[in-house]
């Protein structure tokens, strides 16, 4: 199974959603609210030239909190890449959708040159 | 509903609970009995911790350190675990102190589990900074 974001995660992301970025980068920090997160998510395909897309490993849940791990790809017009794995650390919403997102890349330093 | 909670635990989210468990009690062949002959366990970052660690003993090796790294401070306890067919993810808080400087932030651990062994288990911190500054 795999996802470009924003296409298959849009419709997961509640609309008092949390969801934070990890890192220094220019995409760290915590956007509150469906429209914040969506508008980040945009932000992540107008950086990459709509490169930037995520292909599932797996996911757990227990109707409650769920972890999705996945890998994420992309590359930016001035020739950095990434490849790296990544998860998303979640609190699920009644409806079963993201009430509170956290996310891990694997491998930060990466993360943070890539996104900066 | 604690009992209720537990009874419906995934094995695999139980055997995450174990081997916190053993962790905790710093019982080594508790720990190997969990991993596969050719376990590997990946730490991320840039920091004298950090890489994939091969086998079973590389990776018992590798836990033992973090609790000579820290006089025996080092401590991991489980938030919560999730299990699945062949996976489990935990939340622990890893604290400790080292160097005079303290750990005390959330961490997560992904593994891949075949039969009631862990196969691969990739450690990520919450907070990378934190984890960057206490073991390098």
């Amino acid at each position: 199974m795999s996802a470009r974001p924003p296409a298959d995660f849009i419709e997961r992301v509640g609309e008092e959603c949390v969801w934070t970025v990890a890192g220094k980068s220019a995409m760290a920090g915590t956007y509150t609210g469906r429209d914040a997160i969506l508008d980040f998510f945009r932000r992540t395909q107008e950086l990459t030239d709509g490169t930037y897309a995520v292909e599932l490993n797996w996911e757990l849940d227990d109707g409650d909190r769920q972890v999705t791990y996945y890998r994420a790809r992309g590359s930016r017009p001035d020739g950095r890449t990434l490849d790296i794995d990544q998860a998303l650390v979640s609190r699920l919403d009644a409806e079963g959708r993201w009430a509170e997102v956290r996310a891990l890349p694997y491998d930060q330093e990466v993360f943070d040159a890539f996104w900066s | 509903m604690i009992e209720e909670r537990l009874a419906e635990e995934h094995r695999n989210a139980a055997l995450m609970r174990r081997l916190f468990d053993a962790f905790g009690r710093r019982d080594g062949a508790a720990l190997a009995g969990m991993f596969s002959h050719d376990v590997v366990w990946r730490v991320g970052g840039d920091t004298p911790m950090s890489g994939e660690y091969r086998g079973w003993r590389d990776v018992v090796v590798f836990l033992r350190g973090t609790t000579r790294e820290t006089d025996g401070t080092y401590r991991s306890s489980l938030v919560w675990a999730l299990g699945g067919d062949g996976r489990a993810a935990a939340v622990y808080r890893a604290r400790g102190t080292r160097h005079g400087r303290e750990l005390d932030i959330d961490q997560l651990l992904l593994c891949d589990i075949q039969g009631d062994r862990i196969v691969t288990a990739t450690a990520i911190p919450f907070d990378a900074d934190a984890f960057t500054r206490f073991w390098s």
